[in-house]
């Protein structure tokens, strides 16, 4: 089918071309009052108002005006964001910030000629992550560095400290004993159970259908016990959420349409993602193809059906009963739930008929862990101090078990709490409501 | 800036200096965006020893410098000064000590506001200023300001909660004013210092008192038809005296921002009130049944009382909003900070309209009605042609109308360089001088924020000073009497 | 002496003869002879009386009430007195918007009666209100057992005038409660013990007078148990507005407690009061147990008494040193204390007792200034005064202190060296 036609961007002398930079009508809301700096995670680090969200549009604002161009420091300080939309929630203005550092981002990527080391990492990053059929074919590799023991030789040696430290990074978040995932593939429907109330579709991920294939098989289940019909079309690929927060518009969009293709031919009520940055991104397929005349209707009403999985199962009355649970579970509330989509209460409320559940809060929830999408990739250096604070405010709370909605956030979060030294699991917390359906002992969560 | 004197500082603070322009620009304001100075540098000193060594190279350099919290002001205190730096507090933002048996805590200036709270939360204190900014303001600038917030109706200011300070001086050197105990013999120098904002040194710890919790806290919204009547409940309730926690006002305008921002959950109305008591249970259940026959009698039509917590909480947290809010309903605003005795609240209220109609824009109005304090939103759009030179002739009218009945310029906000050309209107001459005779105690240099608050900087050996023209003065809107 | 006598005829020019008198014994001032007595009848008489005094180079003393003029060091020198007893008029008491605006020579007691009449009140209590006038009140930031709820003349206080040594007068402040708008010279000319300038008005935020008040009295085993007990009161959700504790070498610590609001309120209070004293003995309390602060200043001569400030946890390690120093002194002793951590000390002895007077000051004072609390001696027989620091130490502070003192009064007229550090 014919592409849409990108007119060629011309550059208007300051930081940005003229298609879609960021917009002097959303940074006209910004009254620099400065609520945001008070959750934002890189303020919190480096306390520098050019890290700040303040002071991010301030730089937009200049770059617009001619006075800063797209130089390493406007560069660096937005790549500094970690996109967590902390400051949406904080902010009294209704300051659009997500959309504002979108496009910043799209700008960068198609003016800013990154530095070749940055370059590789990304391209390596967008090779892999968007294709779980890739990612699984690491697997192996990644099982016999941990288990030959070259993992432990390689971090005992502290040869990570001479490499880039990303690949320290990377080699942190590698999930110990990723599971064998042969046995769990999905079919393409599975039926209600009882009468049907919905008939929804899943969308797998990338790295959750690679990293945790129980969590989808979980979310399956927990629907199903339900009334929900799942669909999982067969065709779906990447959302692509970790494009658009990156910059690249172009894939994100194609990503885009063809998820909403997969979807559409499945006929389904309602969208169900159990990752929160896929979620959100899916929420606003509406805005980002508002210029294709063949899918902004379609993006739009597609756009409506999404919903997270705490969203779909908060707005069911329970009908499988539950089980007790006796464990005090400390919800990590993530970035692109709480803030970017807003959802706080429902996750706690379907946590909340667990009997015997206890949810404990952590301090400075508003804060990330660091994960972000590639941050902890791309940015390891903060990534690794905001996950070690996170991971301390999780253990001050003392708990058995910790709980996200996101697979960024498991991942960062065992990485922590695996470098304290903590032997404290982290579940998807749908993980938690289907082992409270099938009767599963609390052990079994806590020994996995 | 010379590279000798960056080298200097960066041998001070190493990597806290930031040199280059893009990043400078992001401090070239505070929360006022009107007014904007680029600083030849920013430092973001880690100790008391690294402020006073950035300080001392100021003083032998002869270069002022601007003490900068979290640059939430309004009044462009923070406001770097030409061919000056900005020395940033942020990274000293730690709560040093807790003293509970004393209700004592010392923190660094970078320390924010409602941090100070929750630590003491759990042995059932609070810090009582509580400006709107608190989530994010700290301790350092409501220091320089005398910051108020909503419930100094009964708890007072950031000078009622200051025991001491340690300051450097804008010679570098290091003295320590009051002391944790009250009454320290000797001039009150935390006394004058707060409010001083900025312009006597910097401080770099501060002995903080805090409050127990009361009792209990109940919360009353009342709508009333017009700010009138709601105006008149007000002089009822203080008649009848009671002195409630807190008292506060909107109009609809305002009502309708902050509705769209936080969803409160407002009745929507000419003139709300919000009424806070606090104390022991019996007396305030006693009160606040006396508040709600008050405010009937006035004409209320809707009155609430907060059940819960989280119910109080959406309450104030809308009100806080407000200011920010209105950016949702008009493109630009100018807020003021004007303060009247109470009694005159109908009148100055009245005539704040109809000089706002008279200019042709809309004027929201948020305040502290318990104290008279005023924040009149003036909404303008900076594209419409000669509506921004409006917006400020009719905030500085509304200031000099507060001024002729007998109020202040500013509640809370500070003169800082907003304004400064109004404290002639308020003051004489000679009151001006002699204030400033602090300001040559402290420092006679001139390098401690200099040029805010007074019209005329008096140079400390004479007795008049050089004149530097404020811009509204420059573009005829605002003129020096 | 040409440029004196030419002075006192401009004095006279100024208020005329009637109100310029000389000085007789009783006007001396820790011994220290002034030469003439003048009483100006406005702020503005006061401000030229001044510019003629300090260009004549005269020395001055200001006197309100005269209750407190032995306070703070002897004079370095005296020459005129400049009483404010003619400028007494409440100005304005705008009741609508709880403010009042008052002369400096008012006293108290007269203020409180005009307040009274719209039924509120300047939230103080010091000594001697029917003598002591606001501008002596201010000049020696003098409090009582009001401020634990209400605060001290720092938190009352919303607007100044001073007339300065050169003549100017000088406003500052306001007829509002919430302005900041300046320096805040009240505060400074608070406790400046009129080393500044003289005040000739002051502006207060008042407070509605209370329905009903009611006083409790408990008698504690001992010091500690005192201590425990204040300390529990400030920890719990009582709102007194009154907690003092009296300490003396003869009887057992005592807590005064008062609660004032609603008859609903108070009872509420006083039972929760009880309960959380219980322990200890509950007294008959009259309402007079207020007026101890001011019966602390009379007893067997000779005695020194002394204004003390500390943290409220620190009560028992302070009183428990004061016993210890007195007893080997010999001297007889009796303490008020604000549980804000203010308070008056009487030591008393024979007539060997003045000798012992200064290293017992010296020794109760070193344990005060370490943590962060002071000792100043208000009263004390003459002879020990100049063997003796009145004030205690300013810290790091004092060279700024001196600046103040330098811009505001460079000659030195006012009350030279009375203040801290010689100032």
């Amino acid at each position: 089918m014919a592409e849409p036609v990108i007119p060629k961007p011309e550059p208007r002398g300051g930081a940005f071309d003229s298609h879609h930079p960021p917009s002097t009508e959303l940074i006209d809301k910004c009254v620099h009052c400065g609520f945001c700096l008070a959750t934002c995670p890189t303020y919190a680090l480096w306390g520098e108002e050019m890290d700040s969200p303040r002071g991010r549009i301030y730089l937009m604002k200049l770059g617009l005006e001619g006075q800063v161009q797209l130089d390493p420091t406007l560069v660096n300080h937005m790549d500094n964001c970690l996109g967590c939309m902390a400051c949406l929630t904080a902010c009294p203005s209704g300051v659009e910030y997500d959309k504002l550092i979108e496009a910043t981002r799209v700008q960068i990527e198609r003016n800013y000629p990154r530095p070749i080391a940055d370059r590789i990492l990304r391209r390596m990053i967008f090779a892999f992550f968007p294709r779980p059929e890739r990612l699984r074919w690491l697997l192996g590799p990644m099982r016999m560095y941990q288990r030959s023991g070259l993992q432990s030789l390689v971090r005992r040696s502290r040869l990570l400290k001479l490499l880039p430290a990303s690949l320290g990074a990377m080699d942190a978040l590698m999930p110990t004993e990723p599971r064998n995932t042969s046995g769990s593939v999905l079919p393409e429907r599975v039926a209600a159970q009882g009468e049907r109330r919905l008939r929804v579709g899943l969308l797998l991920g990338c790295v959750q259908s690679v990293f945790f294939p129980e969590v989808n098989a979980a979310t399956t289940r927990v629907l199903a016990a339900e009334g929900c019909e799942v669909v999982i079309p067969k065709d779906q690929g990447c959302c692509g959420a970790l494009m658009i927060h990156a910059g690249e518009e172009k894939q994100a969009l194609d990503y885009a349409r063809r998820t909403i293709d997969a979807f559409e031919r499945a006929q389904v009520d309602e969208v169900v993602i159990n990752a929160a940055g896929c979620g959100s991104n899916m929420k606003d397929y509406g805005y980002l193809l508002r210029e294709d005349s063949k899918y902004a209707e379609r993006a739009k009403a597609f756009s409506a059906k999404c919903r997270d999985i705490s969203e779909v199962l908060a707005q069911l009355e329970p009908r499988a009963p539950r089980h007790p649970i006796s464990l005090k579970v400390t919800y990590h509330d993530s970035c692109h739930l709480q803030h970017a989509q807003a959802v706080r209460t429902q996750p706690r409320s379907v946590l909340g008929k667990i009997p015997g559940l206890q949810i404990l809060e952590p301090a400075e929830s508003a804060l990330c862990c660091g994960s972000a999408g590639i941050y902890n990739l791309v940015r390891p250096g903060p990534a690794k101090e905001l996950g070690e604070r996170k991971v301390g405010n999780v253990l001050a709370t003392n708990p058995d078990i910790v709980a996200s909605g996101n697979p960024g956030c498991l991942l960062q979060l065992q990485s922590g709490l695996r470098a304290s030294g903590s032997k404290l699991k982290v579940v998807h917390w749908v993980e938690l409501v289907d082992a409270s359906i099938r009767g599963l002992p609390a052990q079994s969560l806590v020994e996995r | 800036m010379e590279a000798r004197i960056l080298d200097q500082f960066r041998a001070v603070v190493g990597r806290g200096l930031i040199t280059e322009p893009s990043q400078l620009h992001t401090y070239e304001c505070d929360g006022l965006t009107n007014l904007r100075v680029l600083p030849l540098a920013v430092l973001l000193p880690k100790s008391t020893a690294e402020v006073q060594a950035t300080v001392r190279i100021c003083s032998r350099e002869k270069i002022p410098f601007v003490a900068r919290g979290s640059g939430t002001g309004l009044s462009g205190g923070a406001l770097p000064i030409e061919g000056g730096i900005v020395i940033s507090l942020v990274r000293m933002n730690r709560i040093l000590e807790v003293d509970i048996p004393n209700a004592r805590v010392v923190v660094e200036p970078g320390a924010i506001n409602a941090e100070v709270t929750q630590r003491v939360a759990p042995n059932g204190y609070f810090y009582a200023p509580d400006p709107s900014s608190q989530s994010v303001c700290s301790i350092g600038g409501n220091v320089a300001e005398n910051s108020g917030g909503a419930h100094c109706l009964k708890y007072g200011f950031t000078t009622t909660h200051v025991l001491g300070l340690e300051v450097v001086l804008s010679d570098g050197s290091l003295v320590h004013l009051g002391s944790r105990a009250v009454d320290r013999p000797g001039y009150d120098l935390p006394g004058v210092f707060v409010g001083s904002e900025g312009t006597l040194g910097i401080a770099t710890k501060v002995v903080l008192r805090i409050v127990k919790k009361p009792e209990v806290i109940q919360t009353l919204l009342a709508a009333f038809n017009s700010t009138n009547e709601a105006g008149a409940a007000v002089s009822g309730i203080i008649a009848a005296g009671m002195l409630p926690a807190a008292i506060e006002m909107m109009d609809n305008l305002a009502i309708q921002a902050a509705e769209a921002a936080v969803h409160a959950g407002y009745p929507n109305c000419g003139g709300l009130l919000l009424v806070e008591l606090d104390g022991p249970a019996a007396e305030v259940e006693h009160l606040m049944e006396q508040v709600g026959e008050i405010c009937t009698q006035c004409g209320a039509w809707e009155i609430r009382v907060a059940q819960s917590e989280a119910e109080r909480a959406i309450v104030w947290k809308g009100r806080k909003a407000a200011f920010a809010a209105v950016g949702r309903i008009s493109p630009n605003y100018l807020v003021q900070d004007g303060v009247i005795p109470r009694t005159m609240l109908p009148k100055v209220l009245s005539e704040i309209e109809r000089m706002g109609a008279a200019a042709g824009l809309r004027v929201a109005n948020v305040f502290h009605a318990g104290d008279g304090n005023l924040h009149p939103l003036v909404l303008y759009d900076a594209r419409i042609a000669g509506q921004e030179e409006r917006a400020y002739e009719l905030s500085v009218n509304i200031l000099r109308l507060c001024v002729q009945c007998g109020g202040s310029i500013t509640g809370e906000h500070g003169v800082g360089e907003e304004k400064k050309m109004m404290m002639g209107e308020m003051f004489s001459e000679p009151d001006l001088e002699t204030m400033q005779l602090v300001r040559c105690a402290f420092d006679p240099q001139q390098l401690s924020n200099p040029g805010k608050v007074f019209p005329r900087t008096r140079l400390c050996a004479e007795r008049t000073g050089p004149y530097q023209p404020h811009p509204l003065e420059v573009a005829g809107v605002a003129q020096f009497f | 002496m040409a440029g004196v006598e030419a002075a006192w005829s401009d004095l006279r020019g100024i208020v005329g003869d009637e109100y310029v008198r000389a000085a007789t014994a009783e006007d001396a001032v820790d011994g220290v002879h002034p030469q003439m007595v003048i009483e100006p009848g406005s702020p503005d008489e006061i401000a030229r009386v001044l510019k003629t005094a300090s260009g004549a180079g005269l020395q001055v003393i200001p006197r309100g009430g005269a209750t407190k003029m032995e306070w703070g060091n002897p004079p370095r020198g005296g020459d005129l007195i400049i009483s404010t007893r003619r400028l007494n008029r409440v100005v304005e008491h705008a009741w609508g918007d709880m403010t009042a605006t008052v002369e400096a020579g008012c006293t108290l007691q007269q203020l409180q009666q005009m307040l009274a009449e719209h039924g509120q009140r300047l939230a103080l209590d010091p000594l001697w209100p029917e003598k002591a006038t606001i501008g002596g009140i201010l000049a020696t930031n003098d409090s009582g057992p009001l401020r634990v709820r209400y605060g001290s003349l720092r938190d009352l206080i919303i607007g100044i005038t001073l007339a300065l040594a050169d003549g100017t007068l000088a406003k500052s402040g306001g007829k509002v409660v919430k302005n900041v708008a300046g320096y805040d010279l009240p505060k400074l000319a608070t406790g400046s013990l009129g080393t500044l300038g003289i005040i000739t008005q002051a502006i207060f935020r008042l407070h509605p007078i209370p329905r009903e008040s009611r006083t409790l009295r408990f008698s504690t085993p001992d010091i500690a148990a005192m201590n425990a007990l204040v300390l529990a009161i400030l920890d719990s959700k009582l709102v007194p507005t009154g907690l003092q504790v009296c300490v003396a070498d003869t009887s057992l610590p005592e807590v005064d407690l008062r609660f004032e609001g609603t008859t609903a309120g108070c009872d509420a209070q006083v039972d929760q009061a009880v309960r959380l004293a219980s322990g200890n003995h509950q007294m008959e309390a009259q309402a007079d147990v207020w007026d101890a602060p001011a019966a602390l200043w009379s007893g067997v001569e000779p005695s020194v008494v002394c204004k003390f400030t500390l943290l409220p946890a620190s009560m028992k390690t302070f009183f428990a040193r004061v016993r210890g120093v007195a007893e080997q002194a010999h001297l007889r002793w009796e303490l008020v204390a604000q549980a804000v951590g203010a308070g008056l000390l009487r030591l008393e002895g024979d007539r060997a007792a003045p000798d012992v007077f200064p290293s017992a000051v010296v020794e109760l004072r070193q344990g005060l200034e370490a943590h962060g609390g002071s000792l100043a001696v208000l009263r004390c027989p003459l002879e020990v005064k100049s063997k003796l620091d009145v004030w205690g130490s300013s810290g790091d502070a004092l060279p700024v202190m001196k600046s103040v003192k330098a811009q505001f009064d460079p000659a030195g007229v006012l009350n030279p060296g009375r203040f801290i550090g010689g100032i």
